[in-house]
């Protein structure tokens, strides 16, 4: 069954290169353009993966992880955070919210498949 | 100068030769240079810079707070902590200035001059207040020596002779202790003898009147015990500078003894006198031939027989001599007839009616006929008090000779007889070395006060007892004061025989006595004349001394504050402090450097600095307090002026921290932005390349070229990123030079916007130059940087209406540009941040942009002088209003 991975990525370009990538490597592809249209998404279609930026208008990132623990529905979704933030500070915030991984940008096509694949791999947490 | 860095120091001279100030200076960087510069240029003021080459600006200070002269200091330095900087102007830095700020840097010399000045003036009234502390202490402590190891009694009164100062001597000397005077206010003539009473208040009168500065007397007084006890005293006065008699010094000596010798001696001269006046010879008449004798009434008057028991025969005369002296007599006689002697003189017991004895002097006179004895004529003379009285004297002369006096007995002429052993000691001479020699004749010197010789004659002469006082020389050449009491002795036909002169060295007295009073008055001198404000107040607190200065600086006379309370000079704020301090310090406890608020009589408000210490009586106890202070109303206005200063120091110098904090979190912030925006089109070429790689079989040719140019496209993004990150960083590194040309007006603004319209080729840029000025003095490059950037805005911005306005257009000494488009517009909340690198706008969607152009802009128009200004509403347009000099 192919699995489904929301990106969320306020950047146009970005967003455009990597739904391509992840599309040629098999994925089903959901796109949200911050954390509001993302958690509408979520409902929507329940990824089996999210990868999402920072540094986004409305909700960001860090709004948007919080969000999705919150979510009995939701919380047991993996999270990739996908930043070009390299601040340490950033990190730590993210994973203690819930994040599974944290990714700085930039990152090689192995690093960001290898994750997303070993993510998916993993027994599926009971809600 | 201290200063490492060269451009650093001719930079700061630069800045103050163009400030005006006539400076010579030199700049070192080493400790070593900087001592031996101390030294040898002599400077007026230091500029230091904070870290030196083994060296620091707190080290510097310390060596020039360390030396006499005060030479003001000022930091001149990059960047310092806050902490710092507080803890060198509290290390004693007059100022600090940052370097990129020196536009302060005259004014912070001049201040630091004007300072200098006033340590200096400071530094002397100090000076003038310690020293006058100091020989107020030395005087003060001399004059308790003094009085403290003088043998005589010291007593101070006051002006109405009630007691202020009563030695442990004079307790001795009286009973009474000071405590016992001062608690009964007792006056002084409680003490004296009633008989003494007129003459003691003879000569207090005397010596408040001013007549006389000083005067001494002997006179009699009452100890506690009710002995009526001799004294000898010494007064002296002190006046004040209007005359008026403050105090009254006294010193006294117990002179019972002398005295009580003095009168034996009038007395049995009295007596004499009487006796010798009194007495009546027994005369006889003794025909030898016949052995038949006359007598007068004398034998009957002295001896007591009645005529009836009188025989006529020498028979009856010769019974009568006592046996002791019988033998002698006759033989006597008999040796005087044998050599025809005419005169016969002898002493002898003879017997009285009564059964006793009396000494008789006999004198014969013996007429020789033929070579034999044949009539004799005498006279006895009863010489029984004679002989006491000689006896006397000669038992006297032994209490003479033991008593520490020095006692002289002369001839009528005048020339000594005797004199004692105190005499001895004394003067140096013998008694056989001055027998027959007339006192005055060597005891006298040049010091020897002539007149006072002059009335001792006239004295002499009118046969009186007297007292006087005079100089006199020692065999040695010693001069010492002499007190003499002289009184003439007569025989008993009144005539003179003798004179008994007792002489006391008063020198320790005299001495004592001008060293106590030249003591006191350089006390009250040094008092009055210290050129800072003494005053002092009593127990009670109030005031018994104001100096001059004390009068100048409080406009109060000394009148109008004698005997008034100080505190209420005071402001009432006030009285419970002082009241305080005067307590602790009647408990011994001084008080030094008190500000003490004053308000003239003139309503002058004034800071005195005082001390307050206790004043002591000989006996240690406490009786007032006396306060020496120095005016520093300047000072401390001065003062809080300083501190003044230093807040506003300590807030710039905070102000310029927080400007530097924020500058650093800006630029951390900067970096880490910068590289958010580098990490973003990296990892879109990143990802892209790696598909490109991982997928090369499954993208078609024309897929390939456009991912190619998606990384192309990434590239150059990154590209203008760094150009534009490149442009700030010079901006704020303060790199940007100008290079200012004249430039057309017209020419320029139309070939610029023609060149942008071309690059985007969407839009149309309206330009409308109304100029009256053709060209305008400025840097082309910046001007084109901010022009091309507001036009891109404006374009970039503007999806829908594909036109923007370029207004130019210009003032008196202005050029205005305006760049008006009718694009997205800006929000509200992005408005603040409008010009801060790397902020977007919330609204601008996939419109590229690096964040940096308006910031860019901003620093441009800053570099040119000018200022930037906007208008903007969302969804309706935005224009940019650029105003720049027209000359720079």
């Amino acid at each position: 069954m192919t699995k489904k991975i929301l990106i969320v990525e306020d950047t146009p370009e970005a967003l455009e290169n990597l739904k391509e990538l992840l599309i040629m490597e098999g994925f089903e592809i959901i796109t949200a353009e911050n954390g509001d249209e993302a958690m509408y998404k979520f409902y929507l279609y329940t990824p089996d993966v999210i990868i999402t930026d920072l540094r986004m208008p409305k909700m960001d990132g860090l709004a948007l992880i919080q969000k999705i623990k919150e979510s009995d529905q939701l919380k047991n979704i993996p999270i990739i955070v996908f930043s070009a933030n390299d601040t340490p500070e950033y990190e730590v915030k993210s994973l203690k919210l819930g994040a599974d991984v944290f990714i700085k940008k930039p990152c090689s096509i192995e690093k960001l498949l290898d994750t997303i694949q070993s993510l998916l791999s993993m027994p599926s947490r009971s809600s | 100068m201290l200063e490492d860095n060269p451009d650093d120091a001719v930079f700061i001279q630069r800045t103050l030769q163009r400030s005006g100030l006539s400076i010579d200076s030199k700049v070192v960087y080493a400790r070593a240079d900087f001592i031996a510069a101390l030294d040898t240029f002599l400077p007026d003021l230091i500029l230091s810079d904070h870290q030196l080459p083994q060296f620091s600006s707190p080290e510097a200070l310390e060596i020039v707070r360390a030396r006499e002269e005060f030479i003001p200091f000022i930091l001149v330095t990059g960047a310092v902590s806050e902490e710092f900087a507080a803890s060198i102007i509290r290390a004693g830095a007059d100022d600090y200035l940052l370097k990129n700020n020196l536009m302060r840097l005259p004014t912070a010399i001049t201040q630091a001059l004007e300072k200098k000045q006033m340590q200096q003036s400071l530094r002397q009234s100090l000076h003038a207040k310690q020293l006058a502390e100091r020989e107020l202490k030395d005087a003060h402590e001399r004059l308790l020596f003094h009085i403290e190891n003088t043998p005589l009694g010291y007593i101070e009164w006051d002006n109405q002779f009630k007691v202020k100062s009563w030695s442990q001597r004079a307790s001795e000397i009286f009973g009474w202790t000071e405590q016992e005077f001062i608690e009964t206010q007792r006056g002084g003539f409680s003490t004296v003898y009633e008989e003494d009473l007129a003459i003691t208040n003879k000569a207090a009168k005397q010596l408040l009147a001013g007549n006389v500065d000083r005067n001494n007397m002997v006179n009699r007084n009452y100890t506690k015990d009710g002995r009526v006890i001799w004294c000898e005293w010494f007064n002296s006065v002190m006046k004040d500078k209007d005359d008026k008699v403050i105090t009254i010094m006294s010193l006294v000596q117990d002179i019972t003894e002398r005295k009580t010798f003095e009168d034996i001696l009038r007395e049995y001269n009295d007596r004499y006198q009487i006796l010798s006046k009194a007495t009546n010879d027994a005369i006889w008449d003794w025909d030898i031939i016949h052995d038949f004798e006359l007598w007068n009434h004398g034998i009957q008057s002295i001896f007591g027989y009645t005529e009836r028991e009188i025989a006529s025969t020498k028979k009856w005369w010769k019974e009568k001599i006592h046996p002791n002296d019988y033998e002698r007599i006759n033989r006597e006689i008999q040796e005087a007839f044998a050599t025809n002697e005419t005169n016969w003189t002898s002493q002898y017991q003879y017997l009285c009616a009564d059964g006793t004895y009396k000494t008789v002097l006999d004198r014969g006179y013996i007429i020789y006929h033929d070579n034999k004895p044949v009539r004799m004529i005498g006279a006895m003379q009863d010489i029984t008090e004679q002989k006491k009285f000689v006896e006397e004297i000669e038992k006297l002369s032994l209490v003479a000779s033991k008593t520490n006096n020095s006692v002289v007995i002369t001839d009528a002429s005048h020339n000594i007889e005797w004199v004692n052993e105190g005499f001895v000691s004394l003067t140096g001479y013998t008694l056989s070395e001055v027998r027959g020699r007339k006192p005055g004749s060597f005891l006298q010197g040049p010091e020897t006060d002539p007149v006072t010789v002059k009335r001792i004659s006239e004295k002499i002469r009118n046969y009186d007892s007297f007292s006087e006082e005079i100089i006199n020389y020692s065999k040695s050449g010693r001069m010492y004061w002499l007190r003499l009491d002289i009184s003439p002795v007569f025989d008993e036909a009144n005539i003179l025989k003798h004179y008994i002169a007792i002489q006391t060295d008063i020198s320790p007295q005299k001495e004592f006595e001008n060293q106590i009073t030249n003591i006191a008055r350089e006390l009250s001198n040094l008092i009055e004349h210290a050129n800072v404000p003494i005053f002092g107040v009593d127990r009670n607190g109030y005031v018994n001394e104001w100096n001059k200065i004390a009068t100048e600086l409080s406009e109060y006379s000394r009148n109008e504050v004698l005997a008034k309370k100080w505190v209420n000079l005071l402001e009432p704020s006030l009285h419970r402090n002082v009241n305080g301090i005067l307590k602790r310090v009647f408990k011994g406890h001084s008080t030094r450097n008190y500000e003490l608020p004053f308000v003239s009589k003139s309503g002058k408000r004034l800071i005195l600095l005082i001390s307050i210490s206790p004043r002591m009586d000989v006996n240690k106890n406490i009786y007032g307090a006396i306060c020496v202070g120095q005016d520093i109303t300047e000072l401390f206005r001065y003062r809080q002026g300083l501190e003044k200063i230093v807040k506003e120091r300590t807030r710039d110098l905070n102000e310029a921290l927080q400007k530097e904090k924020e500058l650093v979190e800006m630029k951390s912030k900067f970096v880490s932005i910068a590289s958010h925006e580098f990490r973003t089109p990296l990892s879109t070429i990143s990802l892209v390349a790696g598909l490109l790689h991982k997928h090369r079989d499954k993208i078609s040719t024309e897929e390939y070229k456009t991912k190619l140019e998606t990384i192309e496209k990434q590239v150059k993004h990154m590209t203008y990123l760094l150009d534009d990150i490149l442009t700030i960083g010079k901006a704020d590194a303060g790199k940007i030079t100008t290079s200012l040309s004249n430039i057309d007006i017209k020419s320029f603004f139309t070939q610029t916007s023609r060149q942008i319209e071309q690059n985007f080729s969407t839009h149309k840029i309206r330009v409308q130059i109304t100029c009256t000025v053709k060209e305008f003095y400025t840097d082309e490059k910046l001007l084109r940087n901010i022009l091309s950037n507001l036009l891109t805005n404006a374009i970039k911005f503007s999806n829908f209406i594909k036109a923007v306005d370029l207004t130019v257009s210009n003032s008196d000494d202005h050029l205005k540009i305006e760049v008006e488009d009718k694009g997205i517009g800006i929000a509200e909340e992005d408005m603040k941040n409008l010009f801060t690198a790397f902020h977007r706008g919330g609204n601008v969607g996939a419109i590229q942009g690096t964040g940096l152009g308006l910031s860019i802009v901003k620093k441009a128009v800053d570099l040119l002088k000018g200022e930037i200004d906007f208008k903007s509403r969302i969804g309706k347009g935005t224009v940019f209003i650029v105003t720049l000099p027209l000359h720079l």
